[in-house]
């Protein structure tokens, strides 16, 4: 099984210098500013479809199929975070995925228990700086994976990629009260998951502030 | 100052509280509790640096090449509601039209074999009206008796032909009078037919044509 490759270790992809501009020209049928944006934001959307789907292949289908979505739809984008917008589509291309995916048992969604052998390698251990964050990030992205579905899609939404509560439940076709314990149990879960690691993770918070 | 308290909030509620709800922390209890627990104080610091460490969680390259951009085949912008329902009612209406044509021409083709028809119908009328008059020259128009005539088209019996019973309610028109007033009535609609196929053909034919996407 190929494993992806880490962006940049540690980075998020921050937006086009020219974005307004890039993405009013896409709006107008431009595709080479269509796919320049794609391009620009194709490991956002791959690291989302990857975390709600844990399976490499299964996420790079939903970032084309996302890709697809948002060339119909950019005509009609109307402002706010390209980037947000972007992820929207990538979570519904990634539950269009999953419920497909559900409807055909044979097509089995990877086992959490199997995921460690699939983590991303969040960056080599060089340099050195980088290798204690890479590696909580290695344990949060495991830990996740061993979450009940449900909650670890609410968690990814909200907290890894900032979606608001009525974001996730649009996005997850659920009720917001469901959301939000979800989250909540997915967090308290998660701690318990992180325990082990408590040290690592302490010491890169503090690290932060 | 801290304390052991003998009860705890929900971990829920702590969770809820870490994320700021608003519900949560308006609640000064809870609030106050966390705030003296030695047991609530690190679930909501630790859920909190979980939340922010989540927020940092970076994107991943992914490991195969993407498309990133449909081909241009499946690009050509998809019609608005409207235009699309137009351009799906051509198929039909050219169909309509074909339809329209073939009654009509078949429609006239008819007639035109009944002009005909009624052209040698007419010849042969006229024909034995002048052989009626021609014996009793200068008398009046009289019924026409029946009479054997040898045509072109050989040997036909013409009844009696009283015009007055022919054409009731007007004045006796002369047969070749008649004969036109009909074609005129019955021609109209099989030619009307006709136009109004090859119009609604060559319409939908357009707008199939201007209004189906293309790529590029």
């Amino acid at each position: 099984m190929p494993v992806p490759d880490p962006a940049r270790p540690g980075s998020r992809t921050a937006p086009l210098p020219d974005e307004e501009a890039v993405v009013a020209r896409a709006c107008r049928g431009d595709r080479g500013a269509f796919t320049q944006l794609m391009e620009h934001y194709q490991s956002a959307c791959f690291g989302l479809a990857w975390r709600l789907l844990g399976d490499p292949d299964l996420a790079a289908d939903a970032a084309q199929d996302a890709f697809v979505h948002a060339y119909d739809a950019i005509a009609k984008y109307r402002g706010g975070l390209f980037r947000s917008w972007l992820l929207r589509i990538t979570a519904n291309a990634s539950y269009d995925i999953l419920r497909r995916a559900q409807r055909r048992p044979t097509t089995a969604l990877p086992d959490a228990e199997e995921g460690e052998a699939e983590l991303p390698d969040q960056g080599a251990p060089d340099p050195e700086a980088e290798a204690g964050r890479a590696e909580l990030y290695r344990h949060l992205d495991a830990a996740l994976r061993l979450l009940p579905h449900d909650q670890r899609a609410a968690v990814v939404l909200c907290d890894v990629y900032g979606m608001d509560y009525g974001e996730v439940a649009t996005a997850t076709q659920s009720a917001l009260g469901t959301v939000k314990s979800r989250i909540h149990r997915g967090r308290l879960r998660l701690r318990e998951l992180m325990a082990e690691h408590r040290e690592l993770f302490l010491n890169e918070a503090r690290l932060d502030r | 100052m801290t304390m052991q308290h003998a009860t705890h909030p929900d971990d829920e509620r702590l969770a809820a509280y870490a994320s700021a709800a608003r519900e949560a922390v308006s609640d000064r209890e809870l609030a106050g509790h966390v705030a003296s627990c030695d047991r609530c104080r690190p679930i909501v610091d630790e859920l909190t640096i979980l939340r922010d460490a989540l927020s940092l969680l970076p994107d991943i390259a992914p490991f195969r090449p993407l498309r990133l951009i449909p081909p241009v085949a499946d690009a050509a912008p998809r019609p608005s509601g409207a235009v699309e329902w137009l351009r799906r009612l051509a198929a039909p209406a050219m169909a309509a039209g074909v339809g329209l044509v073939l009654v009509g021409a078949v429609g006239i083709s008819g007639m035109l074999g009944g002009i005909a028809g009624k052209a040698a119908d007419l010849a042969v009328s006229q024909q034995s009206s002048k052989g009626a008059e021609a014996p009793g020259a200068g008398g009046a128009h009289s019924p026409v008796p029946a009479v054997s005539t040898d045509t072109e088209y050989g040997t036909r019996t013409n009844p009696p032909r009283d015009q007055a019973t022919a054409v009731p309610a007007t004045p006796a028109p002369s047969a070749g009078a008649v004969h036109a007033a009909d074609r005129g009535s019955h021609d109209q609609p099989w030619l009307a037919l006709l136009i109004a196929g090859f119009g609604l053909l060559g319409i939908s034919a357009i707008l199939r044509y201007s209004l189906t996407p293309r790529a590029g």
